[in-house]
Parts: C-alpha cells; structure tokens; sequence
C-alpha cells in the first residue's frame, strides 16, 4: 500500500505519516462494507488523531509533510463484512511493523508516545481477528 | 505423563526447523552491554515459557491459547538468539515460580513495556526492530490471556 525507505528520523516520521494517511483512507473503504460502520469510523479517528500530532511535530521540527494522496492501492479485495475485517487485520498488522521499524530512528520524545501508539495497533489487531501473532508483515 | 502435554523447545525447534530462522543474521555487531540485556529478554522469554508450560499441565482448559503464547515465544527466542554474536548455551533449568493465567497475562504487559523501552535504546536497528515487534506481540498475549480467562 505504501512504502518509505526509513534511514533516519525524518523518513521515519514520514512513513508513520504515510501510513496514517492510508490507514485512514482504507478504513473508509473498510466501514462502507462492515455490518458496524462505527467500528471502523472509531479507528479513522485514532489514526487522524495520529496524523494531526505527527503533522504538530513535522510544523514544530521544520519537515514538510508528506501529503496524502488521492487514493491508495488496498492490499486486499473487499465485498463483505468478512472481507473487510480481514482488511482491518492487515492494516492494523502493517502499522506494527511501520511502527517497529520506527521506534529506533524516533527522537525520544517521540519514542514513548509511538512506542504506545505500537501497543495500540497490536490490540487493534487482536480485535479484529482474535488471534495473536509473533511477528508483523510490514 | 504430564509432560506431553507441554511443548518444550527443543522439540519445538527440531519440529519446526526453526534453525533456519538462526542463521540468516550473522553480521549484527552487538555491544557486550547490549548482548547481557539481550541474554535477559532471552531468559525472561525462557522462564515465561515454563511458567505456561507448567499451567498447561495444571490447567488444561487453557492449553490453546498457552499452546499459543509457548509457541511464539519460541520463536521470538529464536529470532532473538540471531542477534547474539555466539549461540546461547543450552538452556539450563529455570526455578521458575508457579502462577496463575491472570499473573501470565500481567507478565506479557510487563515484558511488552520492559522490551519497548529496550527496543529505543538498543543500538542496532534490526534488533530495535525485533524488539518492537516481539512486544507488540506480547501485547496481544496479554489479551489472548485474558481472554481465555475470562
């Protein structure tokens, strides 16, 4: 769906960007399809909460912002709540590993909240599918 | 022999293969410091594993979802040991304290916010990676956990 080569703290926060930018387009598309709207429109509010403050951050640190694009490639065909569920889990799974890849290039004020922000994802995760995993696709 | 019931790592290992998993991350330049903080994520991990081990034995009703917790913790420890610059000894045996899955599961948070902070101060991207990933993994433990609890 998205991708940025994380070498530093400016491509780092960048990517979290993009990927908030995506997570909440793709939860638009996820909540047309789901039988509860609200529990999609619930994390299109997490993840604009998230952008905004990124967006506070890249204003504060003198780094233009990477904007949201027009659209964004789903990584996976939704025709049901099923579907869209299973969206929801990948989603979810690739913002951990977005987050984790992060964490280390992170300036530590931005560590603790984005370190938080990871746990978040997780349980995100575990909500939509019921299962744990060891490590997340990114 | 209540012992089947458990999965012990070595025989999770040679079940799996996780051996392949070990050795594609050869090069990782680790400093002694951070190698003895690595070796206490490895040992906590370890001692996690028993104490599910040893509630699988006492309280099979949860055996699925500590099947699970034991399993990816397994290879969590896999993926961890790739970062040591010489192979963890064989695991010796660990005097682990029985507790129950409440306890279990309070112990996957505490073990997701200790790895989380490591993971920001670690020196080593990839491990930092890892690190990151193994506690947004054990967040989900917790819930696993408590879930089954509940």
């Amino acid at each position: 769906m998205i991708g940025f080569n994380v070498s530093d703290r400016d491509s780092a926060v960048q990517d979290l960007l993009a990927s908030c930018h995506a997570a909440i387009y793709a939860y638009g598309v996820i909540a047309a399809y789901l039988s509860d709207a609200d529990q999609a429109l619930d994390r299109i509010a997490i993840f604009r909460n998230k952008r905004d403050e990124l967006l506070a951050w890249c204003a504060n640190n003198g780094l233009a912002p990477i904007p949201a694009r027009a659209a964004y490639q789903l990584d996976s065909e939704i025709t049901d709540d099923a579907t869209a569920k299973a969206l929801g889990v990948l989603l979810e799974d690739r913002a951990c590993a977005h987050w984790s890849q992060a964490l280390f290039y992170l300036p530590p004020q931005l560590q603790e909240t984005e370190s938080k922000f990871l746990q978040t994802c997780a349980i995100r995760s575990f909500e939509w599918s019921g299962l744990a995993k060891p490590f997340f696709a990114g | 022999m209540t012992t089947s019931a458990a999965l012990s790592r070595r025989g999770f290992l040679a079940l799996l293969g996780i051996g392949v998993l070990t050795a594609c991350n050869s090069e990782l330049a680790i400093s002694p410091q951070q190698d003895t903080r690595l070796l206490k994520v490895i040992h906590e991990k370890q001692e996690l594993v028993e104490q599910a081990n040893t509630l699988i034995r006492t309280k099979p009703k949860y055996i699925g979802a500590l099947t699970v917790v034991v399993t990816q913790n397994l290879v969590q420890i896999s993926a961890l040991e790739a970062h040591l610059p010489t192979p963890e000894p064989s695991q010796s045996a660990i005097q682990i304290n029985e507790i129950d899955i409440s306890a279990l599961a309070k112990k996957c948070l505490t073990l997701s916010k200790q790895h989380l902070k490591l993971a920001c101060q670690v020196s080593d991207s990839e491990l930092s990676r890892t690190l990151a990933q193994i506690a947004a993994s054990e967040t989900q433990h917790q819930m696993l956990l408590n879930e089954s609890a509940s």
